[in-house]
């Protein structure tokens, strides 16, 4: 992607991905009537979309962030999200493609592989850490009903990959400079001169 | 465009720090709630702020759109008439929080042993299983949540919500009613001594349900009863609203009767919360 994997300054990088964790974050987690949907999960699919267009460690550090801010909002204990935020951000940096049409093969690769790893994941945790572990919890049941909510939160996490991108986009913009025209090149160049 | 990627080592140190983070932070009480204490001052002030940005431009494309249809009215209308509507329209919030306290003083009337905090709901849980919501109350409120010490949360209209997970300095985790890791003691109003375990189940979570199992034979359980929280073990009340039996159902394994049941409180619609804090637990001072 072009326009996001441009080369930009320290400080231009910070503020971008300081107020993207900010607004999605408080995007995502806001109370309200629209929680019967299935919502677009930000803070997931922010460091994989940083790891696949800036490559480098932008998308190991997001993860690490984005991850945090997940333990902190809603986790039970802290750890668990900022871990999973950095293999991702880790993985999709070693996939960085300059590519336009490479990266959105690996993005539409790696939307529904995340979406189904995260799944699993809080599957099996809710399985083996349970709450009140007195309670009769099956596995079977556990990923049956999680499975149940799949397309759902495929097609939110394609949305919030869609709405990520759109935000980097507009972060890193830079308008186009238009190349002036020598003399030479306003009659057709320097061969047409010669 | 070549960017250098994390060294092995500093991933290896990271693995390792956020792997003794988590040892941690499962421990009972300790970390979890000093670097949520320092962490949320910063942060939810932040978050805070945005949210209710948010509101303020919901509110105004409503106040436009509401506007919009005045204007018609008002063509058709004396402008008296108009003007009292409009007033209406700008009173309507301040109906609303009227409500709310009028429904929170009548908590206030009917558990007169238990102190009453109200607070906010500041965020709602990512995920549909394992994580939790946060409200705004916290120990700075004198809510200290113990491995051994909880609180019931009740909305507006006394019905339960959930119970306390974890207190921070000015927030703390929820519980809620439909979670896998909920249970709570319950009973038909009128039927004394038998009492039931109503729990959150994973299998009608999607469907906005509660399962009330362990029901003793002779239980006069129907559909369209009112369940309500028997006051056995110590944590609830008696006699808080939980919900009302959808379903009855027998179990497979078992073959024992279960019940489903539709929770009173509209979880997705919260905004408000009470935490009932029982003084005649042991104090609020040993929990610190």
């Amino acid at each position: 992607m072009p326009g996001i994997s441009r080369p930009i300054n320290i400080w231009q990088r910070v503020l971008v991905y300081a107020a993207l964790l900010v607004v999605l974050a408080s995007i995502q987690v806001f109370p309200g009537q629209w929680t019967r949907i299935a919502a677009p999960d930000f803070l997931l699919f922010l460091p994989l979309i940083i790891g696949l267009t800036r490559a480098g460690g932008e998308g190991f550090t997001m993860g690490l962030i984005s991850g945090f801010m997940r333990d902190y909002l809603t986790g039970r204990l802290y750890g668990l999200g900022m871990f999973e935020g950095m293999i991702i951000g880790l993985l999709a940096g070693l996939f960085f493609s300059e590519n336009k049409k490479m990266f959105w093969k690996r993005l539409l690769l790696f939307w529904p592989a995340v979406t189904l790893v995260h799944i699993i994941s809080m599957t099996l945790l809710s399985y083996f850490f349970p709450l009140d572990s007195n309670l009769p919890l099956s596995l079977a049941m556990i990923l049956r009903e999680s499975f149940a909510g799949l397309p759902l939160m495929l097609v939110a996490n394609l949305f919030a990959c869609v709405i990520i991108l759109f935000f980097l986009w507009l972060g890193f913009y830079q308008k186009k400079k238009k190349h002036k025209k020598t003399d030479l090149e306003g009659y057709g160049g320097y061969d047409r001169a010669l | 465009m070549k960017r250098k990627a994390p060294r092995i080592f500093i991933i290896v140190l990271v693995t390792v720090a956020i792997l003794a983070t988590m040892i941690l932070t499962a421990l009972p009480g300790s970390t979890r709630t000093i670097i949520t204490d320092y962490f949320g001052r910063v942060f939810d002030p932040v978050v805070s702020f945005f949210q209710s940005s948010l509101k303020s431009v919901g509110n105004f494309f409503s106040a436009v759109s509401e506007n919009r249809d005045l204007k018609e009215e008002v063509a058709k209308l004396e402008k008296e008439n108009s003007d009292l509507r409009q007033k209406v329209i700008i009173n309507e919030e301040k109906v609303k929080a009227y409500d709310e306290l009028e429904d929170a003083l009548n908590l206030k009337s009917r558990f007169k042993d238990y102190e009453i905090v109200g607070g906010n709901v500041i965020n709602r849980s990512i995920g549909p299983m394992f994580d939790l919501f946060r409200i705004n109350l916290g120990r700075e409120d004198g809510i200290w949540v113990t491995s051994d010490r909880s609180y019931p949360v009740l909305d507006s209209q006394q019905n339960l919500v959930g119970r306390l997970y974890s207190s921070e300095l000015g927030s703390s985790r929820v519980v809620p009613l439909m979670h896998e890791g909920f249970s709570i003691s319950a009973k038909v109003p009128a039927s004394a001594g038998n009492n039931f375990r109503v729990r959150g189940s994973v299998e009608y979570k999607n469907r906005r349900l509660c399962l009330a199992d362990q029901i003793p034979e002779g239980t006069p359980l129907q559909v369209g009863d009112l369940i309500v929280s028997s006051g056995d073990g110590g944590l609830y009340p008696e006699g808080i609203e939980i919900g009302t039996v959808v379903e009855i159902i027998t179990d497979s394994r078992s073959n024992a009767m279960q019940a489903l049941i539709e929770p009173a409180s509209q979880l997705e619609e919260l905004n408000y919360v009470f935490v009932l804090i029982d003084h005649a637990l042991p104090s609020a001072i040993e929990g610190k």
